[in-house]
């Protein structure tokens, strides 16, 4: 019986230390696996943000727009939006695409929204 | 009348938008207190040193989920505040002075971070790199400064002053 509840005890211990050390490290958001909160074109993002109230900081989003400016690691969509990519693919200027990203908030020394974990999704 | 206008017309600006801002405020024996932001965006006057650089504070990456996510509601409430801005002059600014190797000057001027705007002072480092200019520095920031609150069931494993480290790839704008 004493045995039987020493099992017992241990086992509670193994489990709220698993699930403490899930907890503590817990994995990452994956924005790409994420649903998008707001979805439409690169210049009616940047709208939504410099308006009154911004809810859509830290959020995903996906955004249709034109590449205006190629950076070296990001782009400009649309002149609106600046997404920072992972990787930079082969685009070209004007080129539309697809992307999905994390909106960081709004660059006032640039006046362009702000995105990070950015990924091109075009079909 | 053209060259004229050229010489006398916009200022020369450098800038990017993907500085990087890195802080670190581990205490020996403890998980390590650190995180990186690659997304900084910095513009310089290069007549007059005037310098602004901007951090949304949502970009800061931690190694551990958790502590990210502390860091920005507990701590830096970045809903509420989500912008880091320092902004001033770099005294003594010469751009013909600057070279390959470091060069460094005084930068005076003002740091918002939590909503608190603290007057700051701190040594650059600018140095020529073809056509760009690298500007890094260093300092170390009290959070109580900026009204930045630690609980003192962590206060142990957060060290008092923390560490910043700015690397801004300036390119001419």
């Amino acid at each position: 019986m004493k045995r039987k509840s020493w099992i017992i005890v241990a086992l509670v211990l193994v489990v709220v230390a698993v699930l403490g050390y899930n907890y503590l490290y817990q994995d990452h958001r994956d924005i790409q696996q994420e649903t998008a909160v707001f979805k439409g074109t690169a210049s009616e993002l940047k709208t939504l943000l410099t308006g009154s109230e911004d809810t859509l900081s830290n959020t995903t989003v996906e955004l249709r727009g034109y590449v205006t400016a190629l950076e070296l690691d990001g782009l400009v969509l649309s002149n609106s939006v600046y997404c920072k990519l992972d990787s930079i693919p082969e685009v070209s200027l004007q080129e539309n695409l697809i992307i999905k990203g994390r909106v960081l908030g709004y660059d006032s020394l640039f006046e362009l929204v702000s995105m990070d974990q950015c990924k091109i999704i075009n079909d | 009348m053209l060259l004229l206008c050229s010489s006398i017309g916009m200022a020369q600006k450098f800038g990017t938008k993907a500085g990087s801002i890195a802080f670190e405020a581990s205490v020996p024996s403890f998980e390590p207190v650190a995180a990186k932001h690659s997304s900084v965006s910095a513009v310089l006057n290069s007549d007059n040193g005037q310098l602004a650089v901007l951090a949304l504070v949502t970009g800061f990456r931690f190694d551990i989920a958790l502590m990210e996510e502390h860091f920005n509601e507990n701590y830096m409430e970045s809903e509420v505040y989500p912008k880091a801005v320092l902004k001033g002059e770099i005294k003594d600014f010469d751009f013909k002075a600057i070279n390959a190797g470091k060069t460094a000057f005084q930068f005076s001027g003002s740091l918002e971070i939590h909503g608190v705007v603290q007057a700051f002072e701190t040594e650059l480092q600018l140095s020529k790199a073809d056509q760009d200019l690298l500007l890094s520095a260093r300092f170390a920031l009290k959070p109580e400064d900026f009204n930045i609150e630690i609980p003192k069931i962590v206060a142990k494993k957060i060290a008092d002053e923390v560490w910043v480290d700015v690397q801004l790839q300036l390119k001419s704008i």
